[in-house]
């Protein structure tokens, strides 16, 4: 008879399901699963600061390897931390698994340390929550859970083990050990009459493009998406998770200029894309017919877009029908105009790069990083207003190397992903371009960075203040916060200190912070021109 | 022609404007600048450089310039040219000058 707790069969699940890498933040609530992770050979436990920033390397985790992030957190404090990147990751469609302590069922109403109704709290924020009552189904629940984050539209789960149910023990011949599911299960694709109407909206078509969203990614489709784009020649653009999905230096990929693509087309091939905020709710002025394909029946005519065809299917398998499908496009001219209007957005990026502004142009800041960069770097954007120029400025050439913060709209959590990139990535460079108010939420992950020798790069973008909201925060010495994490700091405030001191960074080996300054938000925010500032 | 949402813009025009993007050098083009003016909230013109994102009222930046100012499509497309086109130090005034005679024509 071999004897084994809660914890041990949470390690054991986890390995199941093919689990490396475990985010999360100490607590009495967990401990026995604590352990029995950190004792394992095959797995790395991974201890950050702060639990949101479990939640958001976790989140990383699955950005950057297409499979589902884990975090462990405590009871009820733990949790409540957890909430808003559980939000993000539900918005973005990332799945993670969040595994938690909670206080005994016996103690409830009696004021236990540490007692909430965490299943009720966590409900808005998972697409599925569940709470174990009894340790033989311990590694059922767990395989659940991955399940559940991984069908359909992925997202974030939330599986609860108490603390008297996890420090108990049972032999564990009585547990029955559940079925796992194929990491890449797929699913169907379109009903042959949808990609006949598809093939034909497309071949009529003088404007056509494909849009490739996070469902790309997801779906493992990168192959299919670069098959079809090759036959058709069909132009690309990549949105989200899928970025990078096809790079960006493809002939037909315009990934940079989807605004420009997407209001010039005239019907749109939309795939694993959401129709929300960051793609204009999917309403393009010279839209005449918008095929759709979404594993989520959801998202197909959201926001009460006219669809023509909307295809509730796997992006794979779908991408693979239309291929077969549809023939090399004549579209000559509408790619000849997409190339200029490209080269003149080039022309004008080159002349921001050669900008000599002090304080610093901030174009100028990321241009001058991207010629650093190596084609597998991954540069984590976070923040507001310094977004517009990280969006334009960086290409994507490989998946999972621009995770970015989501439609949910929260900002300081990109160094989580940040941590998870250089951990799924050893040895490739990692980028961590902050708004200065961002850089406050989580900055003490620079220590978890230290503490696991991840050479994470932090460059704050230091526009002085909170950019949206007319509000100054004056110059702040971050950079002198880089020694106490065992690394360089630097302040730049003229455009000949930026190369020198990004090379500096980039090859310290150490994590760094090279702190921008750059024109103050205050100075120039619209809104101070049309009246006083807001309450 | 709104006249008197004209003049506002024209009264209240910022020291700097933007080339080609709404609100990425942290301020505006004319055109965010006069959709700001007439009602726009910056969330609309911020995730998006080109456009207005709004379910209800969304779409193209020079649209809805024209909608909202009752201005010709084809002057407010060359009133975005004249923007881009002058360089920075002397955006505003040539900006400015446009406006004057949009409202002199009136």
């Amino acid at each position: 008879m071999t004897v084994v707790n809660g914890g041990q069969l949470v390690c054991q699940a986890l390995r199941r399901e093919g689990v490396t890498h475990v985010f999360g933040l100490g607590g009495g609530h967990i401990n026995p699963t604590w352990w029995a992770i950190q004792a394992a050979p095959d797995m790395t436990l991974v201890d950050v600061r702060h639990e949101a920033a479990a939640t958001y390397a976790a989140e990383g985790w699955a950005l950057a390897t297409r499979q589902p992030g884990v975090c462990l957190v405590t009871a009820a404090p733990g949790i409540t931390n957890t909430i808003t990147g559980l939000a993000n990751a539900l918005s973005s469609g990332t799945p993670l698994v969040c595994i938690a302590g909670a206080a005994t069922l016996r103690g409830q109403d009696s004021g236990e340390v540490e007692s909430l109704e965490q299943l009720e709290v966590v409900r808005p924020v998972t697409k599925w929550a569940r709470r174990v009552y009894h340790l033989e189904r311990l590694p059922e629940y767990v395989a659940m859970a991955f399940r559940a984050a991984r069908a359909g539209k992925p997202g974030p789960v939330y599986l609860e083990i108490a603390i008297d149910l996890i420090h108990s023990s049972i032999d564990d011949a009585a547990v029955t050990q559940p079925s796992l599911l194929p990491s890449q299960a797929g699913g169907g694709g379109a009903a042959p009459a949808l990609i006949d109407q598809a093939t034909a909206l497309l071949q009529a078509a003088q404007r056509p493009a494909l849009v490739a969203g996070s469902g790309v990614w997801w779906a493992d489709a990168d192959e299919e998406l670069r098959a079809f784009v090759d036959r058709t020649g069909i132009p690309v653009v990549t949105r989200q998770a899928g970025r990078g999905t096809i790079p960006d230096d493809h002939p037909r990929c315009f990934g940079q200029d989807w605004q420009n693509v997407c209001y010039q087309a005239d019907v749109l091939c939309c795939v694993g894309k959401q129709l929300d905020y960051f793609f204009g709710y999917g309403r393009f002025p010279n839209l005449e017919h918008l095929i759709q394909v979404d594993v989520n029946p959801l998202e197909i005519g959201r926001n009460r877009v006219p669809v023509s065809v909307g295809i509730v299917g796997d992006a794979k398998a779908t991408l693979r029908q239309l291929t077969d499908a549809v023939p090399p496009l004549t579209i000559d001219p509408w790619v000849a105009h997409l190339e200029e209007q490209a080269a003149t957005i080039a022309a004008r990026q080159a002349d921001m790069a050669k900008a000599e502004d002090v304080p610093i142009h901030p174009m100028r800041l990321c241009l001058e990083l991207r010629d650093l960069l190596e084609r597998d770097a991954t540069v984590v954007a976070d923040g507001a207003f310094n977004m517009i120029w990280t969006r334009a400025a960086f290409p994507a050439y490989q998946p999972g190397c621009q995770p970015s913060m989501s439609n949910f709209g929260n900002i300081g959590g990109g160094i989580g992903y940040a941590l998870a990139a250089a951990l799924a990535r050893p040895g490739s460079q990692v980028v961590w371009l902050v708004g200065d108010g961002s850089f406050g939420f989580h900055t003490m992950e620079l220590d978890t960075a230290a503490r696991f020798g991840l050479p994470i790069v932090a460059v704050v973008m230091n526009n002085r203040g909170w950019s949206g909201q007319w509000v100054p925060l004056g110059v702040r010495h971050y950079e002198r916060l880089a020694p106490g994490f065992d690394g360089g700091g630097e302040l730049i405030e003229r455009p000949e200190q930026i190369r020198p001191a990004l090379e500096r960074a980039l090859g310290a080996g150490t994590p760094s912070i090279v702190n921008a300054l750059l024109a103050p938000a205050a100075e120039y925010f619209p809104g101070r021109y049309l009246g006083p500032p807001r309450p | 022609m709104d006249l008197e949402l004209l003049r506002r813009v024209r009264a209240s025009l910022p020291p700097t404007l933007n080339a080609g993007l709404l609100m990425g050098e942290g301020g505006c083009c004319i055109l965010g600048w006069m959709l700001l003016v007439a009602g726009f909230h910056e969330i609309t013109i911020f995730g998006n450089t080109i456009g207005v994102v709004d379910p209800a009222r969304g779409g193209p930046a020079t649209h809805l310039v024209a909608e909202a100012y009752g201005v010709p499509l084809a002057d407010v497309e060359a009133l975005a040219q004249l923007n881009d086109a002058t360089p920075s130090a002397t955006r505003v005034g040539a900006v400015a000058g446009r406006l004057d005679e949009w409202l002199v024509g009136a």
